[in-house]
């Protein structure tokens, strides 16, 4: 009777396996679809860690499950008294350490690429900025305004008009100072609020192939920056400002003439767009902040061009500064 | 060989591991998106706050309060309302018989929670109800200013009655999927019956909207204080950006469509709540009528005739002409803005606005009053650049203009003047008011700022 005990076991262990070994294949149950820049080395990791101990696991569920069967009690067999084996355990000590080992200097470049602020991209002309501020239970989100975007470029027009101005007090050629002044004003985004930033929530609009620097802050509780569909999470503490980066590879936005909507993605031989259910790309909050922190949702858009991200973000630039009612027609056109 | 029974003792025990694992399962329970059939609105047993007393406070209620839940919280010494008992009253006096008709009038008005419903009056009420109307009498005169004008359009009969309320979108269909959107997504803060008590409404401050006064903070729409609605627009504006300060996120997640329905159930609870409300109050300040009608041989008449001039108020929010349209000044020359700028400090700071009386230091050193609600709020302070009603140009517009509705900040829409948008005093603040938050404009625009 007792070996039932070890068939059960034995059966619940194999239904696990199977489990897994089939979750790929049905939808929604294995990782979501992957477009970072820096997520190839993250699914990467988990693979390894996954076929190491999943190695393990069929190994010590096997003879779990063999030594439950063989030698359960039966009547009328003595059990015989094992004072243990001193190499075995040595042995079973020593080769999971070296293992775990390993694998703690292997992720180190993984970590790096995604969490060391050296390796994050400065905030500069090439590189698009938002803060992004957590609160229970929304994501508000700050961009630049088009024009303090551009301005961040040494050649635009306000940067040159403002070293043209200082030039004669600096004594630098108006190059150099150009390049100065607009590469402070990119650097001084992230720490204040500028009169033109575009105030918008839940929505994280990029574009494709550009590098993004966050900053994170929430304004109450811990909350947790999650992007599954770019292997990145970052928790956000209050008191902090917390930079984030990612690359955003595949765009999903597309513009219906009204609105953007996401859930498309972009073929590039046909030129057109297509319905694709994966290019759903959500921000969910990953670290418990109250009763609504399981709704505490967003969309991420990424455009395919920048072009297509400073059309949008000229719209939301002029709700932004809207001054008299919309007119009917358009507010039922927006919905 | 010992006989053993059908069953062994080990099998037994396997057998109700399984069915223990089973039950598990089970108790895990269907999704269910609707009320149950059987809950009902609770008839309200906190107190009704018709006027609130003048007091300044130095700190808010403590997390885990609100002011006032229950009589039993003025009797107790420690609350700042104690005392004040003058313009709060108890509806746990009205007698039994009376709230079970109050109630049952509410139920074939309303519905319930998971039938929601609007019903339009029979004809022969809404027959009284306009010769009342246009009899003048002195006591309704003030109230019903905006009615008589709806009414006097033509009669006021079962079948406009319907009409308003499909304008207003309060169909059976969208109501009840607004209240299963209510139910997951509202509940929690707003209550049940929209009162602003649900479980998370103590923790969160300022506390979350009680519906039930009808009363609606960021309105753009052009109705005299105290019988001013929200536009539909203004709900569904709320509900897509959040309030940015406050604890009420956006939803603009939910579709298009969802948002329709919450702002749809939001105006039946409000409306639901209002009738509740103004019904008891006047009940309680002994007004014959109410308790002629709601006594044994009263047909309910008062109620329903608050009803009536409620929703033909909500109705009358939605017109085009009620939308405050301000005329657009922008854009500004450098040298006008920045005159625009000055003169809105001016009016901040002067005899005709006089905003810092109640916003000292420019909101940084504002004190907790109570609201209409019975709650205590504090003056925004404008340098912190977050603007609960939108910072739009056009939202600080439509607050300095209507003043906003319950939290007792004063209309100035004597000072704006349409036709010369670029004099309008009012758009002046609004300039004042988008620079003041930023330490480096005010320095180009060369403002005064300690």
């Amino acid at each position: 009777m007792q070996k039932l005990w070890g068939v059960l076991f034995g059966v619940m262990m194999t239904a696990a396996f199977g489990l897994f070994a089939v979750a790929p294949l049905i939808r929604g149950w294995w990782l979501p679809k992957n477009v970072a820049s820096f997520g190839q080395g993250i699914d990467n990791l988990f693979y390894l860690i996954l076929g190491i101990t999943g190695f393990f696991f069929v190994l010590t569920e096997a003879i779990l499950v063999y030594t439950m069967i063989r030698y359960g009690a039966e009547p009328g067999r003595k059990s015989s008294y094992v004072h243990g084996n001193h190499q075995l355990e040595v042995v079973w000590t020593i080769v999971p350490g070296v293992i775990l080992f390993f694998l703690a200097l292997w992720q180190i470049s993984v970590w790096a690429d995604v969490k060391f602020y050296t390796r994050m991209p400065r905030p500069d002309e090439n590189t698009q900025q938002m803060e992004v501020t957590a609160r229970q239970w929304e994501w508000r989100v700050r961009y630049p305004s088009t024009k303090r975007m551009k301005s961040w470029e040494p050649a635009s027009d306000e940067a040159r008009k403002a070293a043209t101005e200082n030039a004669k007090e600096s004594g630098k050629s108006l190059d150099v100072l150009a390049k100065e002044l607009s590469s402070k004003w990119a650097q001084e985004f992230g720490q204040n609020p500028h009169p033109d930033d575009v105030y918008l929530v839940n929505d994280i609009h990029v574009w494709k192939g550009n590098k993004v620097l966050v900053s994170l802050k929430t304004r109450d509780v811990l909350h947790s920056f999650f992007l599954p569909n770019l292997r990145l999470k970052q928790d956000a503490l209050p008191g902090k400002t917390i930079p984030v980066w990612f690359e955003a590879l595949e765009a999903n936005a597309y513009f219906d003439g009204a609105n953007w909507l996401d859930g498309y993605r972009y073929n590039a031989q046909g030129d057109q767009w297509v319905k694709d259910r994966n290019h759903i790309w959500e921000l969910a909050c990953a670290e418990y902040c109250g009763t609504r922190h399981s709704l505490m949702r967003g969309k991420l858009f990424v455009h395919e061009t920048k072009d297509d991200f400073l059309k949008w973000l000229e719209l939301a630039e002029k709700e932004q500064h809207r001054s008299t009612p919309p007119k009917p027609e358009a507010v039922a056109a927006t919905k | 060989m010992t006989s053993r029974s059908f069953v062994s003792p080990c099998a037994r025990k396997l057998g109700s591991l399984v069915g223990g694992v089973c039950c598990l399962v089970a108790l895990a329970g269907c999704v269910q998106d609707s009320y149950p059939e059987d809950l009902r609105y609770p008839l309200r047993t906190d107190p009704i706050v018709a006027a609130v007393p003048d007091k300044m406070l130095s700190l808010p209620d403590r997390p885990g309060q609100l002011p006032i839940m229950s009589m039993a919280d003025l009797a107790d010494p420690f609350n700042p309302l104690h005392g004040d008992v003058k313009s709060i009253y108890d509806p746990t006096r009205i007698g039994e018989k009376e709230r079970a008709k109050i109630r049952g009038l509410l139920v074939r008005l309303f519905g319930t929670p998971a039938h929601p419903k609007v019903e339009p009056l029979e004809d022969e009420t809404l027959t009284e109800l306009m010769d009342e109307l246009n009899s003048d009498l002195p006591v309704l005169a003030k109230k019903v200013n905006d009615v008589l004008q709806a009414t006097r359009q033509g009669s006021l009969t079962n079948a406009t009655f319907s009409r308003y309320l499909e304008e207003l979108k309060l169909d059976n269909t969208t109501l009840a999927e607004g209240s299963s959107i209510f139910r997951a997504q509202c509940l929690h803060c707003h209550g049940l019956p929209g009162d602003g008590r649900g479980p998370s409404a103590h923790w969160v401050n300022p506390h979350p909207r009680d519906y039930r006064q009808g009363k609606f903070k960021f309105t753009s729409s052009s109705q005299s204080l105290g019988e001013r609605k929200p536009r539909r627009e203004d709900l569904l504006r709320i509900l897509h950006n959040g309030i940015d300060g406050t604890s009420m996120p956006a939803f603009n997640l939910l579709t298009a469509n969802q948002q329709e329905s919450v702002a749809s159930y939001v105006i039946h609870l409000s409306l639901r709540g209002q009738v509740e409300y103004e019904i008891m109050k006047d009940y309680l300040v002994e007004d014959p009528k109410v308790k002629e009608s709601l006594g044994p041989d009263g047909n309910g008449y008062e109620l329903k005739k608050r009803y009536a001039i409620f929703l033909i108020q909500w109705r009358d929010a939605q017109l085009d002409k009620n939308l405050i349209q301000p005329g657009n000044p922008y854009p500004y020359t450098d040298d006008e803005l920045t005159k625009s700028v000055k003169s809105g400090q001016e009016f901040f700071l002067g005899t005709d606005g006089g905003c810092i009386a109640c916003h000292p230091n420019y909101g940084r050193q504002g004190t907790f009053s109570y609201d209409d609600w019975g709650t205590l709020a504090r003056r925004a302070n404008l340098t912190a650049g977050i603007f609960r009603g939108g910072r739009r140009p056009l939202d600080l517009y439509w607050r300095v203009y209507g003043g906003i509705n319950g939290a007792g900040m004063a209309e100035f829409k004597k000072y704006s003047n349409k036709d010369k948008p670029k004099e309008d005093k009012i758009w002046d603040v609004v300039n004042f008011l988008q620079v003041l938050p930023y330490p480096k404009m005010r320095e180009k625009y060369g403002l005064k700022f300690d």
